[in-house]
């Protein structure tokens, strides 16, 4: 799946190159692009999303979906078969929380987040499906049903535009919220830090399996977070509470490692017992890891 | 006692509020990032805080501590054991050296002796002080008697005094000397005080308990060092002591001359031991002597010219102690002993007289005029006629009484050294005061005891003290037996009051049959029975010649008191003269004779105290009543001769807690330097400094580890 750093569009799934472009559009693009092409030079045949399989037209199909390029180069009619069968609808789920604001690079957890939701809905768009955005922080703050037409794709790239950290985070009160306003199965993309007690995180997302709903866990961490590798002794201020503790970070930095593993580990296996995917990310990881955990969830779906 | 030779330098402690600076300023000035949620972290901090505050306090107190050492480094700090001041020490140094010039610092180890190595040591220690330093010799035992006290010479009269020191023939303890050198160390006023002892050590320097309290109670701020010069115990064989077993000795007649001699060192020796009279030599005797063991040996010599002379006895070879090779005896021979025998009864009796049996047993070879002893019987009335003080021996041989003017005569004699016997019978008047007041005699009269008339009942003689002098050659039979003598009738002799007699022979009723008294210089012998054969057959008998001649050794002149010096030991001379000179010459060996004069109102008298060489003293006293000869010795005492030396303990505890052993003298230079110096420490601080920033890294690493 890796893409040949070589590749001049693959720098588009780097992160930090993509912070750079300021088009949300642009970044949705180059990002898909970047990741198609490497998909083409790749073993996995047979699963491409422009043109996956033509078939003979038969009479009573749909003349909308007859390849006319084709028809004149060759005189015979061929039906793109895909686009009979886009009938995915997709809801990206942005946390947009305080603590998503945090980023110890040049990118935050949320640009990375924002970022990724662009090139996932410039995707989905691209193979027709059905794509919604709910922006969600303490509670549900925007909700975009999904659509596949492509102005759903400006609607949604407006929607990140300018987008800001806002309150403390409330990942169940809002998973509740919408998982009992998604009358229609579909798939779930969760993009979150999870910072949030996860006895009561778990439980919510159990809550849009039940209806019937496939889900994809995109945990957006930041490095920093992860190892926690300040060097001097430092006050460290809860971006969500304002509180401030002062301490000496190579001391107590195993043990926290430790903590944020065992995390990780608990959603992983929560997870893979409920059946959802998860997806660990660091703003660092590029985004065609997060791409190809889609594909791989939407081809499953098929 | 720690002393710093750049006190200033201390200034620097200032910066141990570095250490606490930046830990305090760090905590407040710490950066502040916003981080996305602190929960996980304080869950953290709550798990370690406990180690990390322990953890960041040991750092904190590490920090300091370095900081505190490389000042102190810095500042170069001495160890120094001797009493200074804090900020530097003062400037002079008092010394006070004990030089043990005892006997037993004559040994000789080696090249060289005991001494000279115990003054080379002094003379190391006067080296090493300066212009402005005092010092004291002090000497074990000084010749003259000086007990030196400080005065401004500095060190140039401890160096006169140690040159002019030798070893001596004395066996005087260091402790007297260590004593006056504490008493003297008080008077210094100087910073630095030092007593340095100077000695073998022997272990019977040690037996003097009472000046050994005083020191060990004294206490001192002065530092005492305990010097030896004593590598090992050694070799050495002493002539402990010479006696002569005859109290009055006679021309013409054998003496028994008894050295005995101990075997001081640690292996054993053969020696040949001669016998020399007046510096001749006279016969030889070899022994063999096991390490620690003492043997007697025995001379029979007789001396045909009467008068005063020297038995030495000595060891033919020399030993590397050779003062206790030697010891001499002086000896005063008399050509003859005359003997006063008191008659109660009538001379004219002839064999029938009470005193026949007895002068016959005093003087056996009659006409022989070579025989020593002369006895001269009166009668009781005539002896007041008689010079009773110029008989060191007069029997009273059943008197009935004597007059009161001779009476006191006879005490006084007895007083001065004469020595009395009594024979008792039928003419002894118990209410008399010669029996009844006079201390002469030191019991009562009874009544008179008596075998019933005319069968073979006899009270038969025992012999209690069989070891004293006056019976002891009965007790194997070599004189015979006494038990054999049968006694019809004796004294009952009941104890007098305020007198004590030691009974030597009795009945086998149980009463006393001999008894001895002392009075004054002299002693007193009562029989209770007769000297006749009225009341026994005892003059008969073989026993009863050798029982008289004993009693005649043994109640020989009385042996003056001391005539047998120490060296160092003042001899004193004391005369019963009121309100006159008496002029004394006293000479020995090599050195020229010695006037004195004796002199006082009771009684004339003086003191010899050179006593230091060791030999044979002739004395003329000239007394108002004629030139009188004597003489006495002088020699090494033999507890000098024991070469056991004192554990290293005992030494090192000689002045608790300001003792300083050094156990060879050629460490003292060293051992000063350092004691007076100091220890520099600034090098072992360094290495702590190491210690302690190998152990904060180890910490601060602990607390900050690497990934």
């Amino acid at each position: 799946m890796a893409t040949p750093p070589n590749q001049p569009s693959a720098k588009y799934l780097e992160p930090e190159t993509v912070a750079r472009l300021s088009n949300l559009s642009l970044v949705g693009r180059l990002v898909v692009e970047g990741f198609i092409t490497g998909l083409h030079k790749s073993p996995h045949k047979g699963f491409s999303v422009e043109f996956a399989e033509h078939r003979q037209y038969a009479p009573g199909d749909d003349l909308r979906y007859l390849d006319w390029t084709v028809y004149a180069r060759t005189d015979h009619f061929f039906i793109k078969q895909f686009e009979e069968e886009t009938n995915v609808k997709a809801y990206l789920l942005l946390d947009r929380s305080a603590s998503m604001g945090f980023g110890s690079g040049p990118v935050t957890k949320l640009q990375y987040a924002c970022y990724l939701t662009a090139a996932l809905t410039y995707l989905m768009i691209r193979q027709r499906d059905g794509v919604g955005l709910v922006i969600f922080d303490s509670d549900i703050r925007r909700l975009l049903p999904p659509k596949s037409r492509p102005t759903q794709l400006r609607a949604i790239l407006d929607e990140l535009q300018g987008l800001e950290p806002g309150e403390p985070s409330n990942l169940s009160r809002s998973f509740h919220h919408l998982a009992e306003n998604l009358k229609r199965r579909g798939l779930i993309l969760v993009l979150s830090d999870l910072l949030d007690n996860p006895e009561e995180v778990m439980p919510a997302l159990q809550h849009f399996r039940h209806n019937k709903h496939e889900l994809i866990v995109f945990h957006i961490l930041d490095p920093r977070e992860l190892d926690f590798d300040y060097p001097d002794y430092a006050t460290f201020a809860d971006m969500e509470t304002g509180r401030k503790l002062p301490v000496d970070p190579a001391f107590f930095r195993q043990a926290y490692q430790k903590k944020m593993e065992a995390l990780q580990a608990r959603y992983r296996r929560f997870a893979s017992e409920s059946r959802m995917d998860y997806v660990p990310l660091n703003t660092q990881v590029p985004y065609d890891r997060s791409l190809m955990a889609y594909l791989s969830k939407r081809a499953r779906l098929e | 006692m720690f002393s710093l030779q750049n006190p200033f330098l201390l200034i620097g402690l200032a910066a141990l509020a570095i250490p606490v600076a930046i830990h305090i300023i760090s905590r407040h000035r710490a950066k502040v990032i916003p981080f996305s949620s602190l929960v996980f972290l304080e869950e953290s901090v709550r798990e370690r805080v406990g180690i990390k505050r322990l953890q960041d306090l040991l750092t904190l107190l590490l920090r300091c501590l370095l900081i505190f050492l490389l000042v102190l480094a810095a500042s170069k700090p001495l160890l120094k054991r001797s009493r200074g001041t804090f900020l530097g020490s003062g400037t002079g140094t008092s010394v006070v050296i004990v030089l043990d010039n005892s006997m037993s610092l004559g040994y000789r180890e080696g090249e060289s002796t005991r001494f000279e190595r115990a003054r080379g040591a002094a003379s190391a220690i006067l080296d090493t002080l300066q212009e402005h330093d005092r010092a004291l010799v002090i000497l074990t035992h000084d010749p003259e008697g000086r007990r030196p006290g400080w005065d401004e010479s500095g060190v140039d009269r401890a160096r006169r005094t140690l040159a002019a020191s030798s070893v001596s023939s004395a066996g005087e303890s260091f402790l007297f000397a260590l004593d006056t050198a504490l008493e003297r160390i008080q008077e210094a006023t100087d910073a630095v005080r030092e007593i340095h002892v100077i000695s073998d050590f022997q272990e019977t320097a040690f037996d003097a308990p009472a000046v050994l309290q005083k020191v060990r109670a004294a206490g001192t701020r002065a530092t005492v060092y305990a010097i030896s010069v004593a590598q090992a115990r050694g070799q050495n064989t002493a002539v402990e002591d010479v006696s002569l077993v005859e109290a009055y000795p006679l021309a013409g007649r054998p003496l028994t001359v008894t050295a005995r001699l101990r075997n001081t060192g640690d292996k054993p020796t053969r020696e040949t031991v001669l016998l020399s009279v007046d510096g001749a030599r006279r016969a030889s005797r070899e022994i063999g002597l096991e390490p620690g063991r003492s043997q007697a040996v025995s001379f029979q010599q007789a001396l045909e010219q009467a008068g005063r002379h020297e038995v030495e006895i000595g060891l033919q070879d020399e030993d590397p102690l050779p003062a206790d090779n030697r010891r001499t005896l002086p000896v005063f021979v008399h050509q003859a002993m005359p003997v006063l025998v008191v008659d109660g009864g009538d001379l004219r009796l002839g064999a029938l007289s009470e005193t026949y049996y007895l002068k016959a047993a005093l003087a056996p070879a009659t006409g022989h005029s070579g025989f020593p002893i002369k006895p001269k019987v009166v009668t009781a009335a005539a002896l007041g006629e008689e010079k009773i003080d110029g008989y060191p021996l007069v029997f009273l041989a059943n008197v009935p009484q004597v007059d009161p003017e001779v009476l006191r005569r006879l005490e006084a004699a007895v007083q001065q050294g004469a020595n009395l016997v009594f024979f008792l019978g039928e003419r002894v008047l118990p209410e008399d005061p010669l029996y009844s007041e006079s201390p002469l005699f030191p019991v009562r009269l009874g009544g008179v005891q008596a075998a019933p008339e005319g069968s073979d009942a006899a009270f038969a003689l025992q012999v209690i003290e069989f070891a004293h002098p006056a019976v002891h050659r009965f007790r194997r039979g070599e004189s015979g037996d006494l038990s054999q003598v049968h006694i019809r009738q004796y004294w009952e002799l009941p104890e007098k009051e305020k007198a004590t007699a030691r009974v030597l022979a009795s009945f086998r009723t149980g009463h006393p049959a001999l008894l001895e008294a002392a009075l004054g210089r002299g002693k007193v012998l009562v029989f209770a029975s007769k000297c006749d054969a009225d009341w026994s057959d005892f003059p008969r008998r073989p026993t009863f010649l050798p029982f008289i001649q004993q009693i005649v050794d043994y109640l020989g002149p009385t042996r003056e008191t001391g005539r047998d010096f120490l060296v160092g030991q003042a001899v004193p001379f004391v005369f019963e003269f009121r309100d006159t000179t008496v002029p004394i010459a006293i000479e020995t060996r090599g050195r020229p004779v010695i006037r004195l004069l004796a002199s006082g109102r009771d009684r004339a008298e003086t003191v010899f105290a050179q006593t230091e060489t060791v030999g044979t003293y002739w004395v003329d006293i000239h007394r108002p009543d004629g030139v009188k000869e004597d003489l006495f010795a002088v020699n090494v005492d033999p507890r000098e001769s024991d070469l056991a030396l004192a554990e290293s303990r005992r030494v090192a505890d000689l002045v608790p807690g300001h003792t300083t052993l050094v156990a060879a003298a050629e460490d003292l230079p060293a051992t000063l330097k350092r004691n007076r110096e100091g220890i520099e420490l600034w090098g072992n601080l360094l290495f702590f400094v190491l210690f302690v920033a190998v152990a904060e890294c180890y910490l601060a690493n602990r607390s900050t580890p690497v990934g």
